[in-house]
């Protein structure tokens, strides 16, 4: 009884490995159609829409389908019941179906029926009942398909380049975003910010990468960039870091101040005090003139405080003391000062941290701009001028936007041969520049300090000659009170000068975001 | 019961013989034969339907004279009673003189019983049958009575003539295990039958098994396994003339009214048992059930106005759920 069971299960899993096999070809061959279907398809698509490395991915592709059909179909062993259905098929009445569930029977009617299974089966030949057939006919398609994709790859793709570039720049977006991830880290643990402070920087942050999420590619990207930046910039002033630095300014022109100012410039709020009532102390042994000086000088620090309304009040107040030469007592007012600049140097903490900040965007900037854009930056550079003078210097700045803009012309200083000496003023955005990214523009000419109080220069227009003459009115020799300045640079002034309007409530709010947008599209 | 493979081979050829044997007097037919044959092997009742004269009498006179089998046969007619077709109590006077009343058992208590022209009868008369069809039992007066073994009712009814005529319930349809087409013979087979009535020789019919044959046969055509795809196919078979069935085929949800009960699966699995023994096959197969899935289900679907209507053959719907049913194996 046993022998015969085993005899039947024997010719059972024989023609079940045959199903099996014919199984796997089938399958594979069939699968290798779709997925040669599949990459044709997307090389097809590929010439209408930018894919990156639509070939490759193809590839991948097909490749893929192909080893999934192949090892489903491995693991997809059929059933001792399937291999039964199809022997039975080849004329054996279910005879292999039936025993195959009487195996575990031994009754008489089963013994009877499982003999006479197994002799319909010695009747079978499986190898010829069940062949295994090559699937020539799916092969010779998937071989059509595939020479056809090979021959497309000759014909020249209109969308690649652009794929390409949107490729690069996906990775990049994401490694922006990375890299504010980082920041927002480096903010969560940084001491020097109050907890509002680093709620105030970090939703700004968070606003950029939901802004970096959206766009498309790295112009878009160094775009929002450059706005977050603009944003943590209007944080900083907020904070009146630019206050100190007039204040430190102011009192590095006076003798009795100056060491006051070294103090704030180092950042020494426990000798502020001291420094401040020293300062009280030498007022009375300073000359009328020279007080005199230093009151006007402090009023005229107190009006450009504009922005901290306290703090140009506690100077004001000062001012008119030592102007009244009420000198006996200054406690209130240095007492008052002193808060001030306590709270003043406080949030000139707060700036250090957003500079921080602001350097690692940079850095983010400066990498993509540097692979994304073709133009590269040389940190030393030679330049020349449309004034016919001919400049060579060294620029140490840092750019923020590499080879595109070269916004950055910090501090480098410049030669020709005319002696003319110019002095680096920041570029657009006011940033610092790496100097590695330096790009020539047009130079314009400016006149020194546009209605300020500098130098003067006048510009007539000659209405009914034929042409605008110009006229230089110079004071000394060759030279021309203004200078040519490559544009990036006076735009950079003016967008600086715009943006302070925008702080100031000068411009009308509705219309900030189209100044913002004005000026951020002057750097593309 | 053991079943030995000497028994099998023993009841194929007894089965084989009656089919010869009652070949003989029924020219052609041979279908018709075939699943009489397997009706009385699978224990059930045959209802045949044809016009008049084509040789249904005939057939069951001949099974029981090769059988050995009592055979009566009754004419139904409208006026025809219950008590004509089971019996009576009559007044009959015992040993001593008293009256007392007897059963005088009706033209049913026979092992063929014929039922001619069963929906002429009403409906009173017709579910007098029900009991002795079902159960193989007559209840007279309180007293039951059993019916001979094997018993079987065969019944015919005329296609053409509807005209006062109660067609049977369904209860009492689902009581027949196949309903079989009697067609036309051909013209050699008609030229048979002509050649063998109008003379004087008679076909020489003879005795190829009896009562305890057919009974044994039976038993052992019950042995006989089905596989659980097999079984599957006919059970689906079935549910699939339900048209709220929602895998029903959309030609049975469209034509049918009522679908077959329960009763028509396991006359399919029985009759399917038959039919693999007389096909000498120790299992059941899909061929089978096929073959035995019209007779068993034509009698048993009711089809709806719109089927009835367009004329639509039950033979088809059969086909369409069978090959569906196959399809979902």
């Amino acid at each position: 009884m046993k022998e015969t069971n085993k005899e039947i299960l024997r010719y059972v899993r024989k023609a079940r490995d045959r199903i099996h096999i014919a199984l796997i070809l089938e399958y594979t061959a069939k699968a290798s159609i779709g997925a040669m279907g599949i990459y044709m398809a997307l090389v097809i698509l590929s010439r209408f829409i930018p894919i990156y490395n639509a070939y490759g991915k193809g590839a991948l592709i097909a490749c893929g389908i192909i080893m999934a059909a192949f090892l489903i179909s491995l693991f997809k062993t059929p059933k001792n019941q399937t291999a039964a259905k199809l022997l039975d098929s080849k004329g054996l009445r279910e005879r292999t179906l039936t025993a195959l569930e009487l195996l575990d029977e031994d009754s008489a009617i089963a013994i009877i029926q499982k003999h006479d299974a197994l002799e319909h089966l010695k009747t079978l030949d499986i190898k010829k009942v069940i062949k295994i057939k090559f699937p020539m006919k799916y092969v010779m398609i998937s071989v059509i398909l595939a020479m056809s994709i090979i021959i497309s790859g000759f014909i020249p793709n209109p969308m690649e380049e652009k794929s390409i570039e949107i490729f690069n720049a996906k990775k990049k977006i994401l490694r922006q975003q990375k890299e504010i991830e980082e920041v927002i880290k480096r903010i969560e643990i940084n001491n020097k910010l109050t907890p509002e402070q680093k709620e105030e920087v970090k939703t700004v942050l968070e606003e950029m990468k939901k802004e970096l999420s959206k766009v498309q590619d790295v112009k878009e990207g160094l775009k929002a960039l450059e706005r977050t930046e603009n944003r943590i910039e209007m944080l900083k002033e907020k904070y009146g870091y630019k206050e100190l630095d007039k204040i430190i300014e102011e009192f590095s022109k006076n003798e009795i101040t100056r060491d006051l100012a070294e103090t704030l410039k180092k950042g020494d709020t426990k000798r502020l005090r001291s420094e401040l009532q020293k300062a009280a102390e030498d007022l009375k042994n300073m000359k009328q003139d020279e007080i005199k000086e230093l009151s006007q000088n402090l009023s005229q620090l107190a009006e450009n405080l504009e922005r901290n309304p306290e703090l140009a009040e506690a100077f004001y107040e000062l001012a008119q003391k030592i102007s009244s030469g009420e000198l006996g007592d200054l406690q209130n007012e240095i007492s008052s000062l002193n808060e001030q600049i306590n709270k003043l140097m406080d949030n000139q903490e707060f700036s250090r941290a957003i500079e921080d900040v602001m350097e690692s965007l940079r850095d983010a900037a400066q990498n993509q701009s540097q692979q994304g854009q073709k133009q590269q930056g040389q940190g030393k550079g030679q330049g020349r001028s449309q004034s016919e003078t001919v400049g060579q210097g060294q620029n140490q700045d840092r750019g923020n936007d590499g080879g595109k803009s070269g916004a950055g012309a910090g501090e480098g200083t410049g030669q020709n041969n005319e002696t003319q000496s110019s002095q680096g003023v920041a570029g657009i955005g006011n940033k610092k520049s790496s100097g590695k990214n330096v790009r020539e523009y047009e130079k314009v000419f400016t006149p020194s300090l546009p209605g300020g109080t500098g130098e003067k220069s006048q510009l007539h227009g000659h209405k009914n000659d034929e042409g605008d003459t110009k006229e230089y009115i110079v004071d000394k020799g060759i030279g021309i009170k203004g200078e040519m300045k490559p544009y990036n640079r006076v735009i950079g002034e003016y967008r600086e000068k715009a943006f302070q309007n925008i702080e100031g409530r000068q411009v009308p709010q509705n219309l900030e975001d189209m100044v913002k947008n004005y000026f951020t599209s002057l750097e593309d | 019961m053991s079943i030995e493979e000497k028994d099998i081979r023993e009841a194929w050829e007894t089965v084989k013989n009656i089919e010869g044997e009652v070949g003989k007097a029924i020219i052609g037919q041979k279908e018709v034969i075939r699943q009489v044959i397997m009706g009385l092997l699978s224990g059930g009742h045959i209802l045949l339907e044809g016009a008049p004269g084509l040789g249904k009498t005939q057939l069951v006179k001949t099974l029981s004279k090769v059988l050995d089998l009592s055979f009566s046969r009754i004419q139904f007619t409208p006026d025809l009673m219950p008590a004509d077709v089971i019996g009576t109590n009559i007044m009959v006077k015992d040993e001593e003189g008293h009256n007392k009343f007897e059963f005088h058992n009706g033209p049913v208590f026979s092992h063929l019983v014929l039922a001619d022209e069963i929906n002429r009868a009403t409906p009173k008369t017709q579910s007098a049958l029900l009991e002795a069809m079902q159960e193989a039992t007559v209840t007279a007066f309180k007293t039951s009575y059993k019916l001979p073994s094997p018993f079987m009712v065969m019944a015919t009814q005329n296609p053409i003539e509807m005209e006062g005529t109660y067609p049977l319930p369904e209860a009492q349809l689902d009581r027949f295990l196949f309903k079989i087409d009697v067609k036309f013979p051909n013209l050699s087979e008609l030229k048979d039958i002509v050649t063998l009535t109008t003379s004087s020789v008679e076909a020489d019919v003879k005795k190829a098994a009896d009562g305890e044959k057919i009974l044994a046969i039976r038993e052992i055509a019950k042995a006989i396994p089905i596989a659980q795809p097999v079984l599957t196919y006919a059970l689906k078979a079935v549910m699939y003339t339900h048209p709220e069935n929602v895998d029903s085929p959309d030609i049975a949800k469209k034509y049918i009214r009522f679908g077959a009960s329960p009763r028509a699966a396991q006359s399919i699995v029985n009759s399917a048992r038959v039919r693999a023994l007389l096909e000498g096959r120790y299992n059941v197969s899909f061929d089978d059930i096929q073959y035995v899935a019209y007779p068993a289900l034509r009698h048993r679907i009711f089809m709806n106005y719109e089927g009835i209507a367009e004329g639509m053959d039950v033979d088809v719907l059969i086909k369409e759920i069978l090959h569906m049913a196959e399809e979902q194996i």
